[in-house]
């Protein structure tokens, strides 16, 4: 997923001369590319992240479009007054491209993970954010993202093409808009799910293999919220209402991320859908102190597809 | 060492009639809100005056114009010293300083974009140089000759982002960047020397690779020379120090921590603080 973000942005900054991009001393793998297209355009900032973000902010505020690239850690809390006083109070829109968001980098340890960062986004007036599960889709949204005047979170779960679960069809792919959610996989044809999997980022290919392994058991579909903020209120309700149960997963902590902005949104039309049945799979209120790679810590805090078929059944059947 | 003849000769220069009539509007002001940051606001009018009245080139019909130089004032919390020379050249009315920090009021305690003339929002320690460092960036990539002006506060050296936006203006060689420093030595719980730890400003700046030198701050001749002939060294953003006194203006209070803030300001000391101010010589 990184590198197509980053290859979007060197092919559309061949025209488009106000797009910087600033690198926290993070290698991109497209500095050659990178420094052959946007020139002086293209700045590798010392390890200073609140700086970067202002200086991101006065770069914003004289007409250019920056990218701000680096760890979704450091490019959220390390950071964060930063982004509220600097960019968005001011209407100084930049884009961040966190990558090696959730548990990316598990093998680094707690430092380096990163799943508090919707969370914090959420907070912060103007800011949009994307959690995108697949290279292709964030292909579809980056030239979104160049043209709109807000700022954006880009969160990256993952390097590369997902390795665990299956990727939405392209004809899903090529429906990516910012603002909207879509249903990415149904394994029944009847009007109304059993239930209904809500889910986003590394989540979306895992439950996409949930749905498919549960074919002949229960009547699933799969509502990709690829942006958690602004919420796609309208699907959220209409696939809520065809839905008995409801079971929102999400690669981040249960406060605040993706299941929070559902249930917050849903208790705010003061209709009663919480009288359904939610269930959520995230990341509970602990830090995890483990290592290894993104699968494992997947399948400690079973977030994986054997696990949540489990869950499933234990839900319906 | 810190230049002692500098320090004690911001102490001993006068206030002309220029420089009264400004700190009476910040007067002006604090008579609504009867609480303000005034040790600031009274240091640092000399740098915004001579900004305004002789270096900078702006347009008050078109505040947004390309060929404007920019100012940041990274001290955000002494806003109406700098609300006081917009009222004074005609971007906001002199009579909305009657309403500051009112609730419907565009002027707050600290110093907002929105209001005409601002280039950015400040009043959290350690923002406005970052974001002087983008626009002088943006600037440079643009191929304009302005500048970009920023002020910094001495106590806010404390914050890391200073540190890191050093280390960027240098490795970016952004010599269209000019940082003015209002070196009034005092911090919210007292002296700079006691609470930070600094005293050589010059010396840390010039060590990251800008070029500092020492003025006094209050001296309207030397503060012209200074900034006409900028930068200093060229392909190095200029460092200038101002040497300044607390709550200039104001002979009891001046030097004093007390006045970094002040709140609950009765109509008869601001009486008094205005006849201090006509008496000062």
């Amino acid at each position: 997923m990184k590198n197509a973000t980053i290859k979007k942005i060197i092919e559309i900054s061949r025209s488009n001369k106000k797009i910087v991009f600033l690198s926290v001393d993070q290698s991109t793998g497209f500095d050659n590319e990178l420094r052959k297209v946007l020139n002086d355009r293209f700045i590798i900032e010392p390890i200073s992240e609140a700086n970067v973000i202002g200086m991101a902010s006065g770069l914003a505020s004289e007409g250019y479009i920056p990218f701000v690239f680096n760890h979704a850690t450091f490019n959220s809390r390390r950071c964060y007054e930063q982004i509220l006083l600097d960019s968005s109070l001011q209407n100084f829109p930049i884009k961040l491209i966190s990558m090696g968001a959730g548990f990316a980098t598990s093998h680094l340890g707690p430092t380096h993970t990163s799943v508090d960062d919707v969370a914090l986004m959420r907070q912060i007036p103007n800011m949009n954010i994307l959690v995108p599960s697949n290279a292709e889709e964030v292909s579809e949204l980056i030239p979104q993202v160049i043209k709109s005047k807000n700022s954006f979170y880009i969160r990256l779960t993952k390097f590369g093409i997902p390795k665990y679960g299956k990727i939405p069809s392209k004809k899903n792919n090529a429906n990516s808009k910012v603002g909207k959610a879509s249903i990415v996989h149904k394994n029944h044809k009847y009007q109304s799910n059993d239930i209904l999997i809500i889910s986003n980022g590394t989540l979306t290919p895992i439950a996409i293999q949930v749905s498919e392994n549960l074919s002949q058991k229960v009547k699933i579909s799969v509502l990709n919220m690829t942006t958690v903020k602004p919420l796609d209120g309208n699907a959220l309700i209409k696939n809520v209402k065809k839905s008995k149960k409801i079971l929102i997963c999400e690669e981040h902590s249960l406060i605040g991320g993706l299941g929070s902005a559902c249930i917050e949104y849903l208790v705010d039309q003061g209709k009663n859908y919480l009288a359904k049945p939610i269930h959520r799979v995230g990341v509970p209120d602990k830090f995890i102190l483990k290592h290894g790679d993104q699968e494992g810590i997947l399948d400690y805090l079973k977030m994986n597809v054997l696990d949540i078929e489990k869950r499933i059944k234990k839900i319906i059947l | 060492m810190q230049n002692l003849k500098k320090i004690n000769n911001s102490f001993k220069i006068g206030l002309d009639d220029r420089s009264k009539y400004l700190r009476r509007l910040v007067l002006r002001g604090l008579r609504n809100s009867k609480r303000g940051h005034l040790g600031s606001s009274f240091s640092m009018i000399e740098i915004l005056r001579v900004l305004y009245d002789n270096i900078m080139h702006y347009n008050i019909k078109n505040p947004l114009s390309k060929n404007r130089d920019r100012l940041v004032v990274s001290p955000g919390w002494a806003s109406l010293p700098l609300y006081a020379i917009l009222a004074d050249k005609g971007f906001i009315k002199k009579s909305e300083l009657d309403y500051f920090m009112d609730l419907n009021s565009k002027l707050g305690g600290c110093i907002e974009r929105g209001v005409k003339g601002v280039e950015a929002t400040t009043g959290s320690c350690g923002h406005g140089l970052p974001i002087a460092v983008g626009i002088a960036k943006a600037l440079k990539l643009s191929k304009s000759n302005q500048k970009v002006f920023v002020i910094l506060g001495d106590g806010e050296h404390g914050e890391g982002t200073i540190w890191e936006a050093a280390i960027s203006i240098a490795k970016n060689k952004l010599d269209n960047l000019i940082i003015l420093v209002d070196n009034n030595k005092i911090q919210c719980s007292g002296s700079i020397k006691e609470i930070s730890s600094i005293e050589n400003f010059s010396a840390k700046w010039n060590s990251f690779g800008l070029n500092a030198i020492e003025i006094n701050g209050h001296d309207i001749s030397e503060l012209k020379k200074t900034l006409k002939n900028i930068p200093i060294k060229k392909n190095y953003a200029s460092v200038i120090i101002c040497h300044t006194v607390m709550c200039k203006g104001i002979k009891k209070y001046e030097n004093s921590p007390d006045y970094h803030w002040k709140g609950g300001f009765s109509d008869q000391e601001l009486f008094s603080l205005e006849k201090s101010l006509e008496d000062y010589k």
